[in-house]
C-alpha cells in the first residue's frame, strides 16, 4: 500500500514543483511548508484538480493520470468550506453521489440542529464541519485535507482540532494533511513531508525529519525538535503537568493526566536557549541537561546548536556571537532552557509559561 | 380592428415565448462554455454571439432572407425536413429571433457563470459529481437569478423586434404580423386611433412584465 508522487509541475509565472515521493499507504502523512512552497499544489495534483502529463500519481501502483477528479477515490476538504450557497446543510450533504451513512455523519459532526439552515446562516466552524461531513459521506480510499483549520478563528479551531484528530485516527484510510503549522499535526502525523520552494527538503517519520533538517527554515515552520515524552504527574495547586523525558522532566501548564501516553511535543529551535551552568533565579521552569552534538550555520547568519537530550535530538537557535561567547564545541555538556512547548491536548495548545 | 390587435398580440406573445424557451435551452451551455473555455476560437464565437448587438437588424435580416430562400441552403434543408418554407413563416421568424436575441440571453449568463467561485467547482469535483451533473443540477439553480433576468431580456427584446421581422416576415396577418409591424401599418395608413391602442398595449405589457420580474429578483 503506497501513494507514489513523481514528476514535475510548472505553473505559469515560473513556479515549479518537483517531487519523487513514495508515501505510506496508511496513517497520516502531513505535508508542511510556508505559503508558496507548493504544498497545496501537491495536494491538488493528487486530487487531479491540477494536472500535467509530467506528473504522475499512483495509489498502490494504480496510475491515476487518466482519471478526472470526480472519478478518483478521494475524499477532500478544501481551504474554504465551499458549500453550495443555495442549498441547505441537508441539501449540501445529499449532493454527494452515492452518499451512505447520512445519520452517522450528521451525528458525528454535530449537525443535527443545522440541517435546515443555509450556509450563510452558519459560523465558519459550522461550515467547515459540514464540509467534513460531506467528505465523510463519500466512499474513498484516500483522504486529503488542505489546511482544514486555516480559515477559522482561534475558538473554532480549538473546537474543530480534536474532531479532526479523532477523525484522522479512526478513518482507517491513508490521510494526507497539508498545513503550514507543524504544531497542528504533531500528535497525529506518522510521516512528514517538508516542502520549500517547490522542493521536498525532508521526508520521513516526524522525529527523524525534524532532527535531520539542516535547511534554513522560515520561522513559520521552525520545526525545531519533536520529543517523545510520558505523563508523570499533575500538580493541581499550580495547574502544571510534569512530563518525563528519560530521567529528566518538563513541566507544562494544564492537566494532561487524560492525554494519550506517550505524547509528542514540539519545541521550536528559537524557543531554546543555552547556558553553561544551571541558572538560578529565573522564571523559566524547564532546564534540560544536554550534550552538544554539532553546530550548523544557517545562511541568515544564525546557528543551529544540535543537542542530545537523553538520546533524543533537540535543537537551539542561537546567534554566532553567543556561539563565540560560550566557546561552544561539540561534546560539551550544556543546559537547555526551554521557553515554550507546543502540544496538542484535546485541541487546545498547552503553552509552557516562560 | 380590435381583432387585428388581438391577433397580433397573440402572435407576438407566441413568438416571444417560443424564442425565449428555445434560448433558455440553447444559451446556458453556450454561455458556460464561453465563461470557462481557454480555447483560442472562443473569442470568435463570443464575437459572433454579440454581432446582433452591433449590426443593424436589416443587415441580419437581409442575409437571413437570402439563406431562407427556397433554393438557398437553409431554406432548402428546412423544406426537405418539414415540407414547409422558412421565409415569410412563423418558423422563420422564430429562427431569426433566436439569432437576434441570443446576445441578450447569453451575455448576462456568461457574466454570471464567470463569477462562479472556483472552489465550488473544485468542491463538486472532489465530491464525485460529474461535470454535466454539476452544471445541470447545481450550477443552473445557483445562477437562477441570472437565468430569470436573461429570460426576461430575451422575451422583451423579441417583443420589441421590428427591422428583422420586416425583412424576412413580411406582413401576413396571424402568421408574421407582430404588434410592432401592426403599429407601423396603422401609422402608415394614418389610423392614429388604432395606433394609440397598439402602442399603449406594447408599452403597458412591457412595463408590467419588467416591473414584475425586477420585483421578483429583488425579493430573491
Amino acid at each position: 500500500m503506497s501513494l507514489t508522487l513523481k514528476g514535475r509541475f510548472a505553473q505559469p509565472g515560473g513556479f515549479e514543483l518537483k517531487a519523487d515521493l513514495e508515501l505510506p499507504g496508511s496513517g497520516v502523512t502531513s505535508i508542511i511548508g510556508t505559503s508558496g512552497s507548493g504544498k497545496s499544489t501537491l495536494l491538488r495534483l493528487i486530487a487531479g484538480l491540477s494536472r500535467s502529463p509530467d506528473f504522475h500519481v499512483a495509489l498502490n501502483g494504480q496510475d491515476w493520470s487518466a482519471l478526472p477528479t470526480h472519478r478518483r477515490p478521494i475524499s477532500m476538504t478544501l481551504q474554504q468550506p465551499a458549500l453550495f450557497p443555495h442549498l441547505t446543510v441537508a441539501g449540501n450533504l445529499r449532493a454527494v453521489p452515492g452518499a451512505s451513512r447520512f445519520e452517522e455523519a450528521t451525528n458525528r459532526f454535530g449537525l443535527e440542529g443545522l440541517l435546515g439552515r443555509k450556509p450563510a446562516a452558519l459560523s465558519g466552524g459550522q461550515q467547515q464541519r459540514v464540509a467534513l461531513a460531506r467528505a465523510y459521506l463519500k466512499p474513498a480510499a484516500l483522504w486529503l485535507f488542505d489546511e482544514p483549520l486555516s480559515a477559522l478563528d482561534a475558538m473554532a479551531r480549538a473546537q474543530l482540532a480534536p474532531m479532526l484528530s479523532e477523525l484522522c485516527r479512526s478513518l482507517g484510510k491513508p490521510v494526507i494533511y497539508v498545513t503550514h503549522a507543524l504544531s497542528e499535526v504533531v500528535q497525529i502525523a506518522d510521516h512528514l513531508v517538508i516542502l520549500e520552494d517547490g522542493q521536498v527538503i525532508g521526508a520521513g517519520p516526524p522525529g527523524k525529519v525534524a532532527a535531520e533538517l539542516d535547511h534554513p527554515l522560515s520561522p513559520l515552520i521552525d520545526t525545531g525538535a519533536i520529543l517523545v515524552v510520558e505523563f508523570d504527574a499533575y500538580d493541581k495547586d499550580h495547574d502544571l503537568s510534569t512530563l518525563r523525558i528519560g530521567t529528566q522532566t518538563l513541566r507544562v501548564r494544564g492537566n494532561l493526566s487524560q492525554a494519550p501516553s506517550p505524547l509528542r511535543v514540539q519545541i521550536p529551535a528559537r524557543d531554546v536557549a543555552l547556558a553553561l551552568v544551571r541558572p538560578v533565579g529565573t522564571s523559566i521552569l524547564n532546564c534540560l541537561d544536554v550534550t552538544l552534538t554539532g553546530l550548523v550555520p544557517t545562511p541568515d547568519g544564525a546557528v543551529f546548536a544540535e543537542l542530545d537530550c537523553n538520546g533524543q535530538p533537540l535543537r537551539a537557535g542561537i546567534t554566532r556571537l553567543s556561539q563565540d561567547n560560550l566557546r561552544l564545541v561539540p561534546g560539551m555538556a550544556l543546559h537547555a532552557l526551554v521557553k515554550s512547548v507546543a502540544l496538542d491536548v484535546r485541541g487546545g495548545w498547552a503553552q509552557l509559561p516562560e | 380592428m380590435a381583432e387585428d390587435v388581438l391577433a397580433s398580440l397573440t402572435l407576438t406573445a407566441a413568438l416571444a415565448a417560443t424564442t425565449t424557451v428555445a434560448l433558455l435551452i440553447l444559451a446556458p451551455p453556450l454561455a458556460w462554455w464561453l465563461a470557462h473555455t481557454r480555447r483560442r476560437g472562443a473569442s470568435l464565437v463570443e464575437a459572433l454571439v454579440a454581432l446582433p448587438l452591433v449590426l443593424p437588424p436589416t443587415v441580419l435580416g437581409f442575409y437571413l432572407l437570402l439563406a431562407m430562400a427556397e433554393d438557398a441552403w437553409l431554406g432548402a434543408s428546412w423544406h426537405s425536413l418539414t415540407g414547409q418554407p422558412l421565409a415569410f413563416t412563423f418558423s422563420g421568424l422564430v429562427l431569426a429571433s433566436i439569432i437576434y436575441s441570443l446576445p441578450f440571453v447569453a451575455q448576462p449568463l456568461t457574466a454570471s457563470f464567470r463569477n462562479t467561485p472556483t472552489e465550488l467547482l473544485d468542491a463538486a469535483s472532489v465530491m464525485g459529481i460529474a461535470p454535466a451533473t454539476r452544471f445541470l443540477r447545481f450550477m443552473l439553480p445557483l445562477h437562477r437569478r441570472a437565468l430569470v433576468a436573461a429570460g426576461v431580456l430575451g422575451f422583451a427584446h423579441t417583443v420589441g423586434e421590428f427591422g428583422i421581422v420586416l425583412m424576412i416576415g413580411g406582413n401576413i396577418p396571424g402568421e408574421t404580423r407582430v404588434l410592432s409591424i401592426l403599429l407601423f401599418d396603422q401609422v402608415e395608413s394614418l389610423d392614429y386611433a388604432s395606433a394609440h391602442l397598439t402602442a399603449a398595449i406594447l408599452l403597458a405589457a412591457s412595463l408590467t412584465a419588467l416591473t414584475l420580474t425586477y420585483g421578483t429578483l429583488r425579493r430573491r
